[in-house]
């Protein structure tokens, strides 16, 4: 392999586009690596069917103006639909990145002196009974579908889960013509919804937050709150979605459960940082109090546990589009510093206006963040054959089984059943069962 | 058929789709929700995470097998199979 390069960038959301911007005008030579067609990740995506096509259509035009520099960034070469599989960093502090196209097929490596993680997050969902049926999907799926290709999974469908994504989600499936039942937020705080949402996920993509509520109420959408899709029912696909009121803790209330006729139901829970690569790495872990997801542990200058190995964006537990960018700035300059193409001085100089920004930044999210705490009566909504793991199809049951035995975290309970072994190694289910073995 | 429609078929029936659709995009758009049975149960799946991260919407595509059709864009001719998955591991 030739040469080693200064830094290597994975993940090209507001995060990772930030970081490369960041350290190339800094001087370093940069590799922008991500799955996605173009630069975006999930919450800029490219509009797949109208590449350069008339009318500024253009994926680019999705970015923020300060991320669409990009596109003129000499510094930064952009590996498009290109996944990380493997890496390794060496004793002389040399990281290895192994990286393939979507179907596999030959890998190449990429050697860097530096890594910004900026690989987002994974939707959580929480397994219920049925969620496997093809028709229930992620809300991050529908909205995926919807905003890069106008394609729906059905026509008369149910939002559901918990977060700042159900309503903008609810709020553009009615606007392409599918005829939202009704959306069911497990939180059961109704004054905070329409604020809350109104430091989302999208702000750059779809309206605000009081604009997706007006959406919702001028189609006559109901939203409530305190009540869950607690399972689906079908033979091939989705066909009905059971409905309970919930109990503060999330228990479903005794009588309350009902039927809907849907065809598609789709699901978040808010999200869940991918960490295959940071674990790959050996970067250590922080799971906070409000929310027991694990997240890569950041200093202040988001150097994580392993050296010039930092990381950005929702990877590090952040929340919202607007921390990830302010987040990837200070990543790309803080490894320019490592790479000493900012002295120590320079640097706190170069950052103190982006610092005090991130703060104000994190604040705001936090209070989303805290807005939709996980409940543990969901405990309560799968049964005995309900699907835990989606790979190998285990189920609650043989969980049940596991914990009985004395398996007590997702590593015992992996010996004990096939769960979290399959092609997903645990990426869906590893959360969710994370959170139900944890003791609190 | 204008230059942005691709044609492909799904287990041998043949089926239009707008360029730069998915694999799982074009199948949805034709009304088609699942292309996949499950080794264990043989029970049908499709799109879930829509992100690559899952692995239900595994697909075969002639001589390429338990492909993403998330990730991957639908091809002029391809031909779609419904994907009889084995295990990852083995």
């Amino acid at each position: 392999m030739s040469g080693v390069i200064d830094v290597a960038v994975v993940g090209a959301g507001p995060a990772g586009l930030a970081a490369a911007l960041a350290a190339g005008g800094l001087g370093c030579e940069v590799t922008l690596i991500d799955a996605g067609t173009g630069p975006g990740g999930q919450m800029y995506r490219p509009d797949m069917l109208f590449p350069g096509r008339g009318q500024g259509r253009r994926a680019a035009d999705r970015l923020p103006p300060g991320l669409a520099r990009i596109r003129q960034a000499r510094q930064v070469r952009h590996l498009a639909v290109t996944s990380v599989s493997r890496a390794a960093r060496d004793h002389g502090g040399v990281v290895t990145l192994w990286v393939a196209g979507p179907e596999g097929g030959a890998e190449t490596t990429v050697e860097v002196r530096a890594v910004v993680l900026a690989t987002g997050a994974a939707e959580l969902v929480l397994p219920f009974p049925g969620w496997d049926l093809p028709g229930v999907t992620t809300a991050g799926a529908a909205q995926a579908l919807l905003t890069s290709q106008g394609v729906t999974v059905g026509r008369r469908v149910l939002v559901g889960g918990s977060g700042p994504l159900l309503l903008p989600v609810a709020a553009s499936l009615t606007q392409a013509g599918v005829h939202v039942v009704m959306v069911v937020e497990a939180t059961p705080a109704p004054a905070a919804l329409p604020q809350a949402a109104g430091l989302a996920a999208f702000p750059a993509q779809l309206p605000a937050a009081s604009g997706h509520a007006a959406v919702l109420a001028r189609h006559s959408v109901p939203v409530r709150t305190g009540y869950a899709v607690v399972a689906c029912q079908g033979t091939d696909r989705v066909e009905r979605a059971v409905i309970a009121r919930l109990d503060r803790d999330w228990r479903p209330l005794p009588g309350s459960r009902y039927e809907e006729t849907v065809d598609a139901v789709h699901v978040s829970f808010g999200s869940s940082p991918a960490l295959e690569l940071p674990r790959a790495l050996g970067c250590a872990e922080v799971r906070p109090a409000s929310r027991p997801v694990a997240a890569v542990a950041c200093d202040a200058d988001l150097a994580t546990s392993v050296p010039g190995v930092f990381a950005a964006g929702e990877v590090t537990g952040a929340c919202g589009a607007d921390v990830a960018e302010l987040e990837g700035y200070l990543a790309g300059a803080s490894a320019a510093r490592y790479l000493s193409r900012l002295a120590p001085d320079a640097y706190q100089e170069h950052t103190r206006t982006l610092r005090a920004r991130l703060g104000n930044a994190r604040r705001l999210a936090a209070r989303l963040d805290e807005a939709y705490p996980l409940k543990r009566g969901w405990l309560e909504w799968p049964d005995a054959g309900t699907v835990v793991c989606r790979c190998e199809e285990t189920r609650w049951s043989d969980i049940g089984a596991a914990v009985a035995g004395g398996a007590r975290d997702l590593r015992a309970v992996r010996e004990v059943t096939r769960c979290g072994t399959g092609y997903c190694q645990a990426r869906v289910c590893g959360p969710a069962l994370t959170y139900a073995l944890s003791a609190t | 058929m204008g230059p942005d429609r691709v044609r492909f078929s799904f287990d041998g029936a043949p089926l239009e789709a707008a360029r730069g659709m998915t694999i799982g995009g074009a199948l949805l758009a034709n009304g088609i929700v699942s292309w996949r049975r499950t080794p264990v149960t043989g029970r049908p799946r499709g799109i879930f995470c829509g992100t690559g991260v899952c692995f239900d919407c595994l697909v075969d595509v002639a001589e390429r097998r338990a492909v993403r059709a998330c990730l991957v864009l639908v091809g002029d001719g391809d031909q779609v199979r419904t994907s009889v998955s084995r295990r990852a591991s083995g």
